[in-house]
């Protein structure tokens, strides 16, 4: 006993002038040279961890010790590294290895530093290959359509990409792509959003406890990542389904004659520069266009040919260099677009008159971004951005006529034009600093100028020799200045605490007017069992911009407009409680309690059904709102059958009280999307090499609408609203649509050819709404009964991808 | 053409709608009493309706009139403190069809202005209702054309509106919000082709694009109709002289071809000075919105696409009878009638 107690006093000198050392590398994909977001690192024995960061950087400071790397992560083989003596600072990058067949071991290294560990919580990464494996409408494999099966996270109406997270609005949602925010999401009124699967590396959804790098939105942060582009070998695949037709290509870029030589030789030479393009169009029109002129023509014996339709289209393109392993840049681009159209021609069959009218409506958003991201040491890495991004809708609607009388010909043309943008120029600086393994240090700053361009009506007309070009109506450009700067510690003292704090710190400046802003975070984790964590967590957050929308679809015409002298920042506040469990290293189970109040949320006024840009702060009235709820994830992550199950009870309040902004008589009154109850359930399994099958199921009790109950007739001034009656509404939202549920069924199959077993053929069936549920789109009254609409009944659909 | 494109895009994206009815499952209310009254300043009689509501799944169609009322409620009103008084129902009866019934009663003195009126109806069925009112005091304007000469009020401006000009002076009080409203005969004299003729209408819409006006919905309203009555609303806190220009627009008559309009007569005109308390106002307003009854010259595409999807937040009428539905208003007004003013020849 004393011997060991001499022995201990002796060697604590030595422990405590033990010296730390970094490790730090990439995680990259070994097929493509892809890097990693979020893999795990774990040093053993100490079994301290760390992930990778956006940009597939780690770093881990640890004693001189003997260590061994453990590299995982989801979907790839687990990577255990020959154990080495740590007496220097080391570069070690990390290659690992695609494998489907999850296993234990990579699920426990996960949860050593993700899941239970992770101090983070409202949080879920979801992978991208579980959201191509979920049974999508019309096949058509959506992002943003998985995040809503994840619990805290509602869809509004049948069909909408519109999402609710924990009582919010749809404009309460930042949703970024590789970190450049996106102002509309949605093609098709919402039926689909504009993230190109093929092109996306990671999706991370953050519900609360944001971190301080993130601000500017209330309610919820989704983070995508494109893909850099394979570097050792040319890749892509070519998608024809009933929706869409998606062609994707990525690969390296050899700038000298030898590289290119080694390639040719599959000697896998890696490029330095990448690239990853994948667009992808509706084919709709195409096919009913001519249809709809012959027939137009044909059923007027040749005078008038009508033709039209509808597309959305996208582009996402990234171009990545690798200068060294301390240096990248990389510019990326997305542009994208929905367009109706129609064209009518009137032909002259012999009356002297002909007409042309062409009408296009079109509107998308364009943003381009170029990333440069240093590594100034094993500890300090840096991430540097400038960028741009717009949302604009364009109407232009023209005609031209000419008459011929008496042999004088008259020609006239017309052309209205209606447009509207929003605008962003973005320029930000992320630095993130591991000094040690106990300390985890963020910290940059960003600038946004803002510019929005409410409608401008203009029409140029020329008729009868005389021509005008005027501006009909020009809202005033408003221009915004943004600024934000942030700072984030996580700190870890010993294995059963840690604490993450920060604070994001703004000001917002428009027409004179700043608004500053300090919005604390803190989060803290206690592990009192190795595989049960507990988890507070508090967020303040701000948000400047609304979006105008009064309807259940995505609108093209939904409107963007900055705070005001009169219209304040919306701020919020959230708490949550929350406890995440590692059943067995197979499943996690995590149940979070939140309480959320907003103030300064806007809602449009009675009666108020639409907005002008001149005038929109006349139509809204500025209020409050509460939400709590209760949310429970279990999620499985190995074995064939992998999923989830998520079901949230939750509650979401307003009130709209002040002094000549009351609605609802200043009462408190259930959100629109109130929905008390949502349950989704996702699996997939996989059979073997060749086959998946997938299922969901949705359960949500109904959305809220307004519905007056009673009716009377006025006498007094003899004054009516519909027909002889005048209806009484005494609460608005007091009527709940009937519950909504359907199942989604999936199978797909994967087959190689016998001559070119290289190239994979992929088939994909699903049915939407399997036992063709008629869930509720709308609900109205008509004379003594009560009527829905619904939009989807059972829907099967089939696509065919070609991988090369 | 604007709105059949936006038609044709909401039929692109519907792939299978489908209509059904449904049961309704929600709470079920039970009717209540209707007080539907008026008061003035300078008053003598008193008269109300009273009427009972119906779930909006029961009872009338959708289309055809049935009547309500109630005759037999017992309706009292008291004024002041003092004791309450029963109202009396009276039938208006015409060719053996009823054509109207209501409650009224006539007053040892009239109404004065500051004075606070109660009325509360009962029915063995129903809850008791009650609604109170303070008169408010009648305005007084002068009216002065805008060449400053009084009595020449108006002018037929461009063949296409009538230009109402007003003096507005001293309006002391700050215990209602003032509304003017006009209705006006014209007779519009024209030639299509070789064909004289003439046509009459009366106008009851006006328009002003004064800063007086109120364009703000936050407290008042640039405009509220009522039946084919329509008015415009001052801003708060308006007491002093000011010059108010009105425009009277009337038909064009462009229906026919080659029109040519040859002068203007205005038989008469009524001028209509209106103090409204808050309720009177706000249940004006409600009706108003809730009939979406907006004159919006300009295409506006996020007015026309959210009203395909029939989107629009509903109305909630408003109502200051506790218990029950309705309204009770107070509304006092001074009107200006001229006759046979002008005629104008362009």
């Amino acid at each position: 006993m004393k011997r060991c107690l001499v022995g201990i006093l002796l060697s604590l000198p030595l422990v405590l002038l033990a010296k730390n050392y970094t490790i730090n590398g990439y995680v990259t994909d070994k097929q493509t040279g892809e890097r990693l977001i979020g893999a795990a690192v774990i040093a053993m024995p100490t079994q301290q961890g760390t992930t990778t960061n956006n940009s597939g950087f780690y770093s881990l400071t640890i004693k001189e010790d003997s260590v061994q790397l453990f590299i995982s992560y989801v979907g790839y083989e687990p990577l255990r590294l020959e154990p080495f003596l740590l007496n220097q600072d080391t570069v070690i990058q990390a290659v690992l290895t695609t494998n489907t067949e999850l296993q234990e071991v990579t699920v426990e290294a996960h949860s050593a530093v993700s899941g239970v560990h992770a101090v983070q919580m409202s949080a879920v990464e979801v992978p991208i290959n579980t959201i191509k494996g979920i049974p999508a409408i019309g096949g058509e494999v959506d992002i943003l359509k998985a995040i809503q099966l994840l619990p805290g996270v509602q869809s509004g109406t049948e069909g909408s990409a519109g999402m609710y997270v924990r009582g919010g609005g749809p404009d309460e949602n930042l949703i970024m792509l590789d970190g450049v925010p996106l102002y509309s999401v949605n093609h098709m009124l919402g039926f689909f959003s504009v993230f190109n699967a093929d092109a996306v590396k990671n999706v991370t959804l953050y519900k609360g406890n944001f971190p301080a790098r993130y601000g500017g939105r209330l309610s919820s942060i989704i983070d995508v990542r494109q893909k850099d582009g394979d570097a050792y070998g040319y890749h892509g695949n070519l998608t024809v389904g009933l929706i869409s037709t998606k062609l994707s290509v990525e690969g390296p870029i050899y700038w000298n004659k030898k590289d290119w030589q080694s390639y040719k030789n599959n000697e896998g030479i890696k490029g330095q520069t990448t690239f990853n393009i994948s667009a992808r169009r509706t084919l709709y029109d195409l096919f009913m266009a001519p249809i709809a002129a012959a027939v137009t023509a044909s059923e007027s014996n040749g005078q008038e040919t009508t033709t039209g339709g509808y597309y959305f289209y996208d582009l996402n393109a990234k171009l990545t260099h690798i200068f060294s392993e301390n240096d990248k840049l990389s510019g990326s681009l997305y542009w994208g677009d929905d367009v109706v159209y129609a064209r009518i021609r009137e032909n002259d069959l012999g009356n002297g008159y002909s007409a042309r009218m062409k009408m296009r409506y079109n509107w998308g958003n364009l943003f381009g971004a170029v990333n440069y991201e240093h590594r100034f040491n094993g500890r300090i890495y840096n991430t540097t951005q400038v960028s741009f991004t717009r949302y604009k809708y364009n109407l232009s609607v023209g005609m031209n006529e000419s008459e011929t009388a008496e042999s004088k010909t008259t020609e006239s043309e017309m052309t209205m034009r209606y447009n509207s943008y929003i605008m962003d120029l973005l320029a930000q600086t992320n630095f993130e600093w591991r000094p040690t393994n106990k300390h985890e240090i963020h910290f940059g700053a960003n600038y946004t100028y803002h510019m929005f361009r409410p409608q401008v009506q203009s029409l140029s007309a020329n008729m009868d020799a005389l021509s005008y070009d005027t501006t009909l109506v020009a809202g005033q450009m408003l221009r915004a200045h943004e600024a934000n700067i942030y700072f984030e510690h996580t700190y870890t003292p010993c294995k059963w605490y840690r604490l993450n704090y920060g604070l994001h710190a703004g000001l917002y400046h428009i027409n004179g007017k700043t608004y500053p802003s300090l919005e604390p975070r803190v989060g803290m984790r206690f592990l009192p069992y190795k595989d049960l964590a507990l988890k507070l967590s508090y967020a303040y957050m701000s948000q400047y911009v609304h979006m105008l929308s009064n309807s259940s679809v995505s609108l093209p015409t939904d409107l963007w407009v900055p705070v005001t002298k009169n219209i304040p920042p919306m701020r919020a506040m959230q708490a949550a409680v929350g406890i995440t469990y590692n059943i067995c290293n197979q499943v996690e189970l995590s149940v979070e309690g939140y309480y959320k109040r907003m103030v300064n949320l806007i809602e449009y006024k009675d009666g108020a059904s639409y907005l002008s840009a001149r005038n929109w702060e006349e139509l809204v009235s500025v209020g409050d709102g509460w939400s709590y709820g209760v949310e429970m994830l279990l999620q499985r992550k190995v074995g064939p059958v992998t999923g989830w199950i998520g079901y949230t009870w939750s509650r979401t309040m307003r009130q709209f009280n002040r002094e000549g902004q009351e609605i609802n008589f200043g009462k408190p009154f259930h959100a629109k999307y109130d929905r008390e109850h949502d349950l989704s359930v996702t699996l997939q399994y996989q059979i073997n090499k060749k086959w998946e099958i997938a299922a969901t199921f949705i359960y949500g009790t109904g959305t809220r609408g307004t519905l007056a109950l009673q009716r009377t007739t006025d006498y007094l001034f003899n004054d009516q609203v519909n027909g002889t009656e005048v209806p009484i509404i005494e609460e608005r939202n007091n009527y709940k649509m009937p519950d909504y549920h359907r199942l989604d069924l999936g199978a797909t199959c994967h087959l190689h050819g016998k001559k070119h077993p290289e190239f994979e053929h992929v088939v994909n069936m699903s049915v939407y709404n399997a036992y063709c549920n008629f869930n509720p789109f709308l609900v109205y009254v008509s004379g003594h009964n009560l009527y829905k609409l619904s939009l989807f009944p059972i829907i099967p659909s089939v696509s065919y991808t070609f991988k090369f | 053409m604007k709105r059949a494109f936006l038609y044709i895009l909401t039929l692109l994206f519907v792939l299978s709608s489908c209509e059904r009815p449904i049961e309704y499952e929600g709470e079920i209310t039970e009717p209540k009493l209707v007080l539907q009254a008026e008061v003035s300043e300078g008053d003598t009689i008193v008269k109300a309706y009273v009427s009972r509501s119906r779930f909006f799944l029961n009872d009338s169609s959708y289309f055809t009139f049935t009547d309500y009322r109630m005759p037999s409620a017992t309706v009292e009103i008291q004024r002041g403190g003092q004791a309450w008084q029963k109202m009396h129902t009276r039938t208006i009866m015409n060719k053996g069809r009823q054509v109207d019934q209501y409650f009224t009663i006539s007053l040892d003195s009239a109404l004065r202005a500051g004075e606070t009126i109660r009325i509360r109806a009962s029915h063995q069925n129903y809850d008791t209702i009650t609604a109170e009112q303070t008169i408010v005091h009648k305005p007084w304007c002068q009216v002065w054309d805008f060449n400053g000469q009084a009595n020449t009020l108006f002018r037929v401006k461009n063949l296409s509106y009538v230009e109402l000009s007003l003096l507005l002076q001293n309006y002391p009080y700050e215990d209602a919000i003032l509304g003017v409203s006009v209705s006006c005969a014209l007779d519009i004299r024209y030639k299509s082709g070789s064909r004289m003729d003439h046509q009459r209408e009366t106008v009851t819409y006006i328009r002003s694009y004064d800063q007086l006006i109120a364009n703000s919905d936050n407290t008042t309203a640039g405009q509220t109709s009522i039946g084919s009555r329509y008015e415009l609303f001052f801003h708060p806190g308006y007491s002093n002289a000011y010059f108010l220009n009105l425009e009277i627009p009337y038909s064009n008559m462009s229906y026919l071809p080659n029109v040519e309009i040859l002068d203007v007569t205005i038989d008469s005109m009524t001028v209509s000075f209106n103090a409204h308390s808050d309720a009177s106002y706000l249940y004006r307003r409600s009706m108003y919105k809730a009939r979406n009854d907006y004159n919006d010259s300009d295409f506006d595409l996020g007015a026309e696409m959210s009203d395909i999807f029939g989107q629009e937040e509903d109305v909630q009428i408003y109502s200051n009878v506790a218990n029950g539905y309705g309204i009770f208003a107070a509304c006092s007004r001074y009107k200006i009638v001229k006759y046979n003013v002008k005629t104008v020849t362009q």
